[in-house]
């Protein structure tokens, strides 16, 4: 089946190169672009599609609320980004997204990346496995009763997996030492992103509680 | 500030008005009986005789005299002497009578009629009743109507002073009042004085104890101990002793309060220890042995050498009291005014007083210095504890003041630290910026304007620029791996490294292999380090990619005593490090290596290159 793409990126050249080299590959094609958050808002919401790429900096705000949006909606968001640095990608999962791609990625290897998410496989790089292992040990600290969950806390496997490529191993070789096949390294990486997503928008409703800007319905 | 002279008029004002308020109050308890039914005895008849009872007392011999006696003054030399009256009374009293000595010294049994009507006490061992007034009730149907005789058996000591009062007989309501005043008075404010000097001593010596540099608390606890053990003599009438020793004891005390006194007075001055006060205690310890010897002798000499002795000591007393109301006079010291007001207060008492003893007065009306006396001591006591307390204030006051100055010197402290902090803050972060300007201008900003510079020239070629952006990203990429925090952790760089390069590598045809051993944790590794670190290696697998002719590429890094090793091994054919292209980039690493304390080493030949970095 063919992919829908959806690009949302300010700058012009980027963006028209960015869906060149998209629709370069056979099962995707780039279904709308926009390049700021109001035009990102309304594609999200009036266009149909399984893949967003968001870039963060957009010149009328924010582009977490739009990947917040867009996963929201259960689409495959990747944050597009010039260097790839833990603090933006980490800043980006944690609203939701699920990968991220390096703007400058030549054509042939952006339709695989893009296809390796949808598979079920997130990109990673040595200096956010060490990042998100930092955070979810902060996690590990007693909390109030009811965060404590599975959801957002790292399993063994989990953990060693984002050890293995803080040391610099590739998918491959984890796969390898682990006994697993890459897929399934490829999927841990997604979930534990997944998590970090979860936990955080536990952590900010939990907050939002405790400083009195919503309050939990009774019934729930 | 009110002017001296009107100070000093405020000061007399009061002393003479407390004086005269004293006085009075003395006067008023001392008060004899006046009424209507109260006879007065003091025309009576004396004989000197040992006897011990009325009936065998001779009839010739008696003398008329009158009352109040002193045996001194008339030249009486005896132990027992024997009073009589002879007294008609028209009616017998219907109410109970009794008989008010107001003076006897020592002792005096009463006798009425032949009967003894009262004694208080005894005559041997002789009670010391010199201080006292005496009252006995008249038995019913003793006093007859018409001719009734009294006799009065007063006993004293060897050179003592013997001494009978005028008599009052009459209605007990009408005597007794007087009778409890003058006890009151004589006896019991006596117990107390003795108490409350003693307390007060103890209390001063105390004080003294715990600061035994202020001997001035020393010598004034003393001077109360000595008073109070001296003033037993008012009210304690039966005694264990012989009279003899009794004296004996009552001069060492007196003298040693004299000499207390003057020592106080010495030190409350501020006057320092001197041979004057050598000689006073010299005085005092030499009074005590002589009279210690004379009193285990039992000699009678012990009576005048001792009046000699206390003579001395109120010598001494009065030429420091002197002395003391000068340096009053001079300093305008509160202090010494007060000490010389109680004084002149005492005085007053002790002059009238001795008029009394010379006879100059009634001795009936009883003796008033024993009592001003404890002025002395109070103000003196007021004194030294005003002394305290302003001590104890002033140092409180220093305290304060001393943990204020510290606590401004600790803040001034912390903000000068605090600046020093801020400054060097500054300049890390000052040099920081220098070196990822310098980066940037070496690094990226080079690439970019050399691609620039392609562009301009006619010999563009779209991939050679293409070629030298990309390398200008990579550069920018490599600089903010370069900046992550890696606290020491050299593992995580060469992953970053290996994460970036490995798939280049592999696309460019080589087989690549990363050996990477658990690197231990350097402290010490700043930005600059790291990125030193990742342009060699960066460098040294582009050339390997480059210019040689290798198929496989190896990267190590261990751990290696204490330091760290890392490895860029191919297997190619080697190159000449004359060679332009590689020589310039060789030197560039050594450059680098060489900013970082770390040594690169080259090593080419036929079977591959090894380039070799090591951090010490």
């Amino acid at each position: 089946m063919v992919y829908r793409v959806m690009i949302v990126e300010d700058d012009p050249a980027m963006r028209q190169s960015l869906q060149e080299r998209v629709e370069k590959h056979p099962d995707l094609c780039v279904v709308g672009t926009a390049g700021t958050v109001q035009d990102g808002r309304r594609l999200i919401t009036e266009q149909d599609g399984e893949v967003a790429l968001v870039d963060l900096g957009l010149p009328d705000g924010d582009g977490t609320e739009l990947i917040r949006l867009a996963a929201g909606r259960g689409r495959e968001v990747m944050v597009i980004t010039v260097f790839g640095d833990d603090r933006h990608v980490i800043a980006a999962i944690e609203a939701g997204a699920t990968g991220y791609l390096l703007k400058d990625t030549d054509a042939e290897s952006i339709g695989d990346s893009i296809l390796q998410q949808i598979g079920g496989g997130s990109p990673i790089s040595p200096s956010i496995a060490r990042r998100l292992l930092l955070k979810f040990r902060a996690r590990e600290t007693p909390t109030p009763e009811g965060r404590d969950t599975d959801a957002v806390h790292l399993t063994d496997r989990e953990t060693e997996v984002l050890q293995m490529v803080s040391r610099g191993l590739t998918n491959n070789e984890i796969a390898a030492l682990l006994g697993m096949s890459f897929h399934t390294v490829a999927s841990h990486i997604k979930h534990i992103y997944r998590k970090l997503a979860v936990g955080s928008r536990s952590e900010a409703v939990f907050e939002a509680v405790s400083q009195g800007i919503i309050h939990l319905n009774k019934e729930n | 500030m009110a002017s001296r002279a009107t100070r000093f008029t405020v000061f007399l004002a009061v002393l003479v008005l407390v004086t005269a308020g004293f006085w009075w109050m003395l006067a008023y308890l001392y008060e004899l009986p006046d009424e209507q039914d109260v006879l007065r005895i003091d025309r009576v008849e004396r004989l000197a005789s040992a006897v011990g009872d009325p009936q065998a007392l001779p009839e010739a011999g008696w003398m008329p005299v009158s009352l109040p006696e002193d045996w001194l003054r008339q030249g009486v030399v005896a132990e027992d002497v024997w009073y009589r009256l002879e007294l008609d009374l028209n009616v017998p009293p219907d109410r109970l009578w009794g008989v008010l000595l107001t003076g006897v010294n020592l002792n005096g049994a009463i006798y009425l009629n032949g009967s003894a009507v009262g004694l208080e006490g005894s005559l041997d061992p002789l009670s010391q009743n010199w201080n006292r007034p005496l009252y006995f009730s008249i038995p019913n149907g003793l006093l007859q109507p018409g001719r009734n005789v009294f006799h009065v058996h007063v006993r004293s000591f060897p050179a003592g002073h013997g001494f009978l009062g005028p008599m009052f007989l009459g209605p007990r309501d009408d005597l007794l009042p007087s009778y409890n005043k003058r006890y009151f008075l004589q006896v019991q404010v006596s117990q107390f004085i003795t108490f409350a000097t003693f307390t007060v001593g103890l209390l001063i010596g105390v004080i003294w104890l715990l600061r035994p540099g202020d001997t001035v608390y020393g010598w004034f606890s003393l001077a109360n101990m000595f008073w109070a053990a001296h003033t037993l003599k008012f009210h304690v009438s039966q005694i264990s002793v012989s009279s003899l020793h009794w004296a004996v004891y009552l001069f060492m005390t007196a003298i040693g309060f004299g000499c207390a006194m003057v020592l106080f007075f010495r030190r409350a001055q501020g006057i320092r220890w001197v041979v004057e006060d050598r000689i006073v205690l010299g005085y005092f310890a030499i009074s005590i042995t002589v009279l210690a010897v004379l009193g285990a002798g039992s000699s009678l000499a012990v009576y005048p050498v001792s009046s000699l002795l206390v003579g001395g000591t109120f010598l001494f007393a009065a030429y420091g009291f002197v002395r003391l109301v000068r340096f009053a006079w001079v300093s305008g010291n509160p202090e010494a005014w007060l000490y010389t007001g109680a004084g002149l207060f005492v005085l007053a008492f002790v002059l009238r007083d001795w008029l009394l003893i010379e006879g100059y007065m009634d001795r009936t009306v009883g003796q008033y210095s024993v009592y001003a006396a404890p002025a002395l001591l109070l103000v003196f006591g007021f004194v030294l504890i005003r002394r305290f307390v302003t001590a104890l204030s002033e140092s409180e006051t220093l305290t304060r003041e001393l943990e204020a100055r510290v606590a401004a010197k600790t803040a001034e402290l912390e903000r000068n630290h605090e600046r020093i902090r801020d400054l060097e803050r500054q300049q890390v972060l000052a040099s920081e910026r220098e070196r990822i300007m310098r980066d940037m201008h070496d690094g990226v900003g080079s690439h970019l304007v050399s691609s620039l510079a392609l562009l301009k020239s006619k010999h563009a070629r779209e991939p050679d620029v293409e070629q030298v952006l990309q390398a200008a990203l990579a550069d920018l990429r490599l600089m903010i791996d370069s900046l992550d925090p890696i606290e020491g952790d050299l593992n995580l760089v060469l992953a970053n490294l290996r994460q970036r390069m490995h798939g280049h590598i592999e696309k460019a045809g080589f087989q690549v292999s990363w050996a990477m051993e658990e690197l231990p944790c350097r402290a010490g590794l700043t930005p600059e380090h790291v990125l030193q670190v990742l342009r060699i290696l960066q460098e040294a697998l582009t050339n390997v990619v480059k210019h040689s002719a290798a198929t496989a590429v190896r990267v190590e890094a261990c751990g290696e005593g204490g330091g760290i090793r890392i490895r860029v091994v191919d297997n190619g054919s080697g190159f000449d490090p004359r060679a332009a292209c590689v020589g310039r980039g060789l030197l560039n690493m050594e450059k680098r290596a060489g900013t970082i304390g770390a040594r690169l080493t080259v090593t080419s030949g036929s079977s591959g290159t090894t380039v070799e970095l090591s951090l010490a």
